[in-house]
Parts: structure tokens; sequence; C-alpha cells
């Protein structure tokens, strides 16, 4: 049914094109092949299309789009890279080329148009089964069809996808050029932010990620993939203070992440290393946020070993500042604070041991607090479990 | 058709972990005790010139020679410049102003008294018990800290003086 309406739209086209100007014999046949045997239309049309008497007449080349997109649908729509496909494109160009009148542009325009749409089907499907290579290929190949089937029109959304292809398939250069025009071009996708930045990053342009990313935050401030990449790029750079910043608007997007808080925690815990005037400023925050997340799992070991951490440190490191000419009574209250904060840590260690028996950085931790305490056969108990670890 | 994207950041975020510091808290303690002993014992006239030796008999002790070869670059005792110096047997002990005798070397404290007993040499211990047993200071454990006895008698008999400040901080020991 649906090939007798074609057919009847091509005689219909050919009527068409008769009272304009007559094709040459070769088209006609083609034509006239074309309900009847497919292949042979297809033979025919591409023959007239080499025969001089044809070639340089826009309606060979309309008509060779015509029949050769037709075959493309019936017979090639499965084969990947399919040369009717190409071909009925190549003709209906070579038509819009030749045909100064514009006899049959819209026509042309409408099979690019469709040639153009499989494309982009074919993209968006390579796209979810991650063949990030062919999708962006095909997206190029649509961007390039439209452009002839419907050039006042820019799609903004294939431009977007081209580029997140390509960053996917980690072809950056081509990413960057797609992604950035598609900013350029405003396209509303927050991701567009999160993947042209990872791009920069990619590529070592540091600087012009950080830009990108904090333009997404400031059009999407509640997208947590964007504001998360900032937050690892700012981790991987070290960007300590910056990143405690980003950090704490990433949990007020997302209160409820253990994951954030931890790293928000350890970040807090560098930065009372750190920053002087403010140790105790960001001991506190980090000590709080372990808290928090013990609070709603308290068997979260990683909160429980770095909370232990966070106090053996802090005791050691009061101990390591402590000067060499400070005397006997001094010292001695030095160890009373000391022992204190030991003590502070020793139940979240235990507590990270009962979790992860075996782990050795928990041994170890465990060994140094016993040993900090003065406790040696406990210390050396734990010290022998860590180094059968190895 | 809807494309379904791939975001991977939260699995890499979490590259900062907390991790020990590496100073030995117990042994930084120690090497402060040893530094003010320096300035509350009084060695005779004769160890007074020249460096202020403080041994190490035997191996192991790192941590603690660590640190004291940091003190040693920064403090004097009274004028004499500090030089920390590891003895791996007694015979090799000569003008050592304070020896430390670690935990694992305990059973050398005869020897050591015996063979140093001309000398002014403070020797310190870190065994139960090592001050009645000729050690002049032995370090111990005392509410979870370090703390030290000290034996009058052992210190005198090595010509050194002791004030009565430091008689006062420690736990004496007859």
């Amino acid at each position: 049914m649906r090939k007798n309406i074609t057919h009847i739209a091509l005689l219909l086209l050919l009527f068409l094109g008769n009272a304009l100007a007559q094709p040459c014999v070769k088209v006609g046949d083609a034509i006239q092949l074309f309900t009847k045997d497919l292949e042979k239309a297809k033979k025919g049309i591409e023959d007239a299309a080499l025969d001089p008497a044809c070639s340089s007449d826009p309606a060979t080349w309309y008509y060779k789009a015509f029949i050769l997109k037709d075959y493309y649908k019936n017979k090639e729509k499965t084969i990947k890279n399919a040369s009717s496909r190409i071909a009925a494109i190549e003709a209906a160009k070579k038509n819009l080329q030749l045909d100064p009148q514009n006899r049959y542009a819209e026509e042309c325009k409408k099979i690019l148009n469709f040639l153009a749409q499989t494309f982009y089907n074919d993209a968006s499907k390579d796209l979810n089964e991650k063949k990030y290579p062919s999708a962006y290929d095909n997206y190029v190949r649509y961007l390039d069809i439209i452009k002839y089937g419907q050039p006042d029109k820019l799609d903004t959304s294939a431009i977007f996808y081209a580029g997140y292809a390509a960053s996917m398939a980690n072809n950056y250069l081509k990413a960057k050029e797609y992604l950035k025009k598609a900013v350029e071009l405003k396209y509303q996708e927050p991701n567009l932010y999160y993947y042209l930045g990872k791009v920069y990053w990619s590529i070592g342009e540091k600087d012009k990620s950080y830009e990108v990313l904090n333009l997404g935050h400031a059009l999407y401030p509640e997208n947590k993939d964007v504001i998360l990449a900032m937050v690892q790029y700012y981790s991987e750079d070290g960007k300590l203070k910056v990143l405690e910043s980003t950090l704490d608007k990433a949990i007020q997007l997302d209160s409820k992440s253990p994951d954030l808080k931890l790293t928000q925690a350890v970040v807090c815990e560098k930065l009372s290393e750190t920053e002087k005037g403010q140790e105790e400023k960001y001991f506190k925050k980090s000590e709080s946020l372990y808290k928090e997340v013990i609070k709603s799992d308290a068997n979260n070991s990683r909160a429980n070993y770095n909370l232990a951490i966070l106090y053996y440190n802090k005791a050691v490191n009061i101990i390591d500042k402590l000067d060499a000419d400070s005397d006997l009574i001094t010292i001695d209250k030095i160890q009373d604070q000391c022992v204190l904060i030991f003590k502070l840590s020793l139940p979240y260690m235990t507590k990270a041991y009962q979790l992860n028996p075996n782990k050795k950085d928990v041994l170890e931790g465990l060994a140094g607090i016993y040993f900090a305490l003065n406790d040696i056969p406990k210390s050396n108990e734990f010290k022998q479990k860590a180094e059968s670890m190895k | 058709m809807s494309i379904r994207f791939f975001i991977l950041t939260v699995v890499i975020i979490f590259g900062l972990q907390s991790k020990a510091q590496l100073p030995d808290p117990v042994s930084k303690i120690k090497v402060m005790f040893l530094y003010n002993f320096t300035k509350y014992i009084e060695w005779p006239k004769e160890y007074k010139q020249g460096d202020f030796i403080i041994g190490i008999l035997g191996g192991g002790a790192d941590a603690l020679h660590k640190e004291l070869e940091k003190l040693s670059m920064t403090k004097k005792a009274g004028i004499q410049n500090i030089v920390i110096k590891k003895y791996s047997s007694l015979a090799e002990v000569d003008k050592c102003h304070m020896l430390f005798i670690p935990e694992s070397k305990s059973a050398s404290l005869d020897d050591a008294t015996a063979t140093l007993k001309k000398n002014s040499t403070l020797i310190v211990t870190e065994k139960d018990g090592l001050a009645k047993k000729g050690s002049a200071i032995n370090f111990v454990i005392k509410d979870n800290k370090q703390n030290f006895e000290l034996n009058k008698g052992n210190i005198e008999r090595y010509n050194l003086n002791v004030s009565s400040s430091l008689l006062s901080l420690a736990i004496q020991v007859n």
C-alpha cells in the first residue's frame, strides 16, 4: 500500500517534471522500473547519473536521490554506512547545486531531512549503547546533512550530543569544539557545563574548566553533577579553600550524602593544619562532620577511622610542636591533655577495627593509639597483626 | 529517544584521605625529658668542656635517635654542643654524659654500671624496676603518661649532682 502511494507520488512528480522539462530517457526508464524492481531501478538511475546526456540535468539527481532513499529504506536500513543512503544524500545535494531555479529543491530537502533524521536516530541508539565514536560520527553527519535540508535551523541539541559523544569517546578536541559551540548557543542543559568542564580539565586547560563549571553552577545552582565536578577538580588541584566553600554548597544540595560530608571533613582537617589562626575552627568543623555521619550511620567505618585519626593527629601535633625548652611541669600538662585526646580517638578506631578487623590501616591506627597511651603490650599486639597483613 | 548520561564524579572525589602523622609522640616526650635532665643535673668540671655526648646503647630506638638528632641541631646543653652517638657495645663508650639504654638492652645494665663506674655518665633506662638495679633515671608509665623514677644514690655514685627541683618532680627510688 505504502509502496503504491510512493509510486503515485513519484509518477506525479514525473508528470510535474514533464510539465517543466522532460527528464532524459534513462531516468524515465528507471522511474518506470521503480515499482516493479527496485534493484533494477537503482541500477538504472545510477547508470543515468553517469551518462553525460543525463548527468547535467538536475532532475536526474533528484530522481536518483528519491530512488536511492527508497532503496535505503527498504533494503539497507539495518546496514551501517549503507552506500545507498550516502549516495541518496550526495544526489540530493548535487540537485540543489545544479538546480538554480529550485524546481526540485523542496523535495530534495525533504529527502535530506529524512536521511539526516536516520543518522540522528542511529546516533541516539549508539549513544545509549555506549558506542561513542560511532555516535559522534552519526551526529556530525546529521549536522552536516541537516544544514542542506533546513539551512535556517541550528540544532543545538545535536551539537551538544555530538560534543557529549566525542567527550565520552575521549576525542577531547572535537568534544571541546562542539560543547563550546553549544555553550555559545546557550543550549539549556546543565550536563553541557559538566562535560565541557571535564573536557577542559582533561586537556589541561584548568582555568577554562573552572570558568565553565562556575558558569554552569551559576545557571543551574541546583545541579549536583556540575558542583561535584568542581569538587573533584579543586580536590585534584589541591585548592582546599575554594574546595571547602564548594563542598558546603554541594552538601546543601545533598545534605544526606555521607561521602560529601566525609570529603569536607578531610578538607577541613587539612585546612586545620595549614590555615594559621583558624586551626581550631577547621578542627571543630571536621570533628562535627564526622560525628554527623556517625550519628546517621554508626557503622560507617571511614567516618570512625577518620575521626580517630583526627583526634590522634591533633594530639601528635600538640606534642610535636612542643618547644624543647618546655619545663617538666609543662610537659606533664601537655601529656595530660594529649592522653585525653588519645582516649577520645580510641573508641572510634576500635569501632573501625570491629567493622574491618583485617584492615592494615586500622590495625596500625590502633597500634599507634595504644603506643601513644603507653600501653605497649596492646600496641605490639595490633602492630603484629598489622605486620601479618603484609 | 532519551539519552542516558554517564556521570563519573562521585567515584573520584575521595582521593583525599586521613592519614596518621608520622612523629612518634612517646619518643618526643622522652627526648624532652632527657633535655631537661641536662639542665637539672650537674656534671663535674672536666665534663663541662667539649661536646655534650648523649649515647644510645645498641640498635633500635630509631625514633628516639631521630628526635635526639633533631634536638642536637637546635639546642645546646649549657654552652656545649649536643652530639648524639650510637654505641653497639659498652666497650665503645668513652666520655659520655648521658647513656640511654633502651628496653631491649636492659640486660646490659649491670655491665654498664660496672664499665662506667669511674665515669660521670648519667644512665637512663626504660624498664620497670631498673632504678633499683643501678640506673640513675628510669622512664616509667603512670596513668598512660611518661614519667621517671630517680635514684639519687645512683646519680651521686657517678659524681653527679641533682637539683632539688628535679627531685621534687621525680618518683624517687632508693
